[in-house]
């Protein structure tokens, strides 16, 4: 079964506004999905281990609102999307969980465990000051570029997680995953291009080095949820990208970026 | 469908050859021929898959079909290879 991903143009003319819109009735058969059932010896189970651990990633995002916040400064549409953002990631959580418990493979506190323990506003400081390319870049440049990349890598992982999980009904459940980050990856490019009109030349010049960047350092956060050292998640998020995924993933991100190595000729040549 | 302006591979070898030249930053071109091993011997990592995709499609005005897989693209005349099937590729299949 392939499924086509939601590769939507990137010339579609919405605006930030138009996300938050979208935003306020996502998932109304939520309470349907209580009596969801599969038979766990029907799903693949490193498809059973992907769901149980993206359901704990989607309840992870949550932790890092903080770093959120001060990343967009004082930007009021960049802080109520994060906090939009991350309730809809944390409704994924919900979703998938129930998948896990209607394949009696629920998750149990000792999976949880580490999660409480971190310090994520500066886990992710750290983070993102390993990978900046400048040190005067915007954070919320930085966080937005990140975003794009974050959200399609998450795209191609549900679409690939619902051509292999062999079940109709929750292939159905991941494609609607993958559609809402799809969402989210625009609304990261919509910002960014609203962002571009404020910008200089020379800080418009750090998107594509500052896109290599984070593509040359993709991986899972691992650093409190002990379960994914356990099960190796990045190996396990990254089997589900066979060569062609990420493929994919490589045309649609540089072709997505390449329009901003322009401004990397202006900045040497001005 | 194949386009009557399609270049010779030769052609598309040698234009290849300068443009990684200059991204790489290597002294010069004459280095980089058909058979040289992206990986082993360009240093073309997934990084520069990035790169080699955004100035092969600029360059050669095509669109790589969504559904290469680059995992089997090993030397500069694969890519050549690649580029001279996606000839006439030019409109966008999104
Ligand atoms: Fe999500
Ligand atoms: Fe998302």
């Amino acid at each position: 079964m392939a499924i086509k991903p939601p590769y939507p143009s990137f010339e579609t003319p919405e605006t930030m506004d138009d996300f938050f819109v979208a935003g306020r009735n996502l998932w109304p058969d939520l309470a349907s999905f209580k009596s969801l059932q599969f038979d766990r010896d029907q799903i693949p189970p490193e498809i059973v281990q992907f769901l149980r651990s993206t359901a704990l990633n989607e309840h992870g995002v949550a932790h890092y609102l903080g770093s959120y916040f001060a990343n967009y400064q004082s930007d009021f549409k960049l802080r109520f999307w994060s906090a939009m953002w991350t309730a809809e990631e944390y409704t994924h959580y919900i979703v998938l969980r129930r998948i896990c418990q209607g394949m009696d493979a629920d998750l149990t506190e000792k999976d949880f465990s580490g999660l409480e323990d971190g310090d994520y506003f500066e886990n992710m400081k750290a983070y993102l000051d390993r990978i900046k390319v400048d040190p005067s870049i915007d954070m919320r440049m930085l966080q937005l570029i990140y975003g794009v990349l974050q959200e399609y890598g998450a795209v191609i992982a549900y679409t690939a997680a619902a051509e292999q999980c062999g079940n109709p009904e929750m292939a159905a459940i991941l494609k609607r995953i993958a559609k809402d980050e799809m969402r989210h990856c625009r609304f990261n490019q919509v910002a960014l291009e609203a962002m571009m009109e404020h910008c200089s030349e020379g800080e418009k010049s750090l998107v594509w080095p500052q896109f290599r960047a984070i593509w040359g350092d993709l991986e899972m956060p691992t650093e409190h949820i002990h379960y994914f050292s356990e099960i190796g998640a990045t190996d396990l998020y990254t089997s589900l990208w066979d060569g062609e995924k990420r493929s994919k993933i490589a045309l649609y991100l540089s072709r997505y970026f390449s329009k901003y190595r322009q401004y990397m000729d202006s900045s040497a040549t001005a | 469908m194949t386009s009557p302006t399609s270049p010779e591979r030769a052609e598309i070898v040698t234009r290849l050859a300068t443009s990684l030249a200059e991204l790489l930053r290597l002294e010069s071109a004459d280095s980089v021929t058909a058979d040289s091993d992206l990986r082993k011997d360009l240093g073309v990592d997934s990084l520069g898959l990035v790169d080699l995709v955004t100035v092969a499609e600029e360059d050669f005005s095509i669109r790589f079909s969504s559904s290469t897989d680059f995992s089997k693209i090993h030397t500069v005349g694969d890519v050549a290879n690649l580029i001279k099937e996606q000839f006439g590729n030019k409109v966008s299949e999104a």
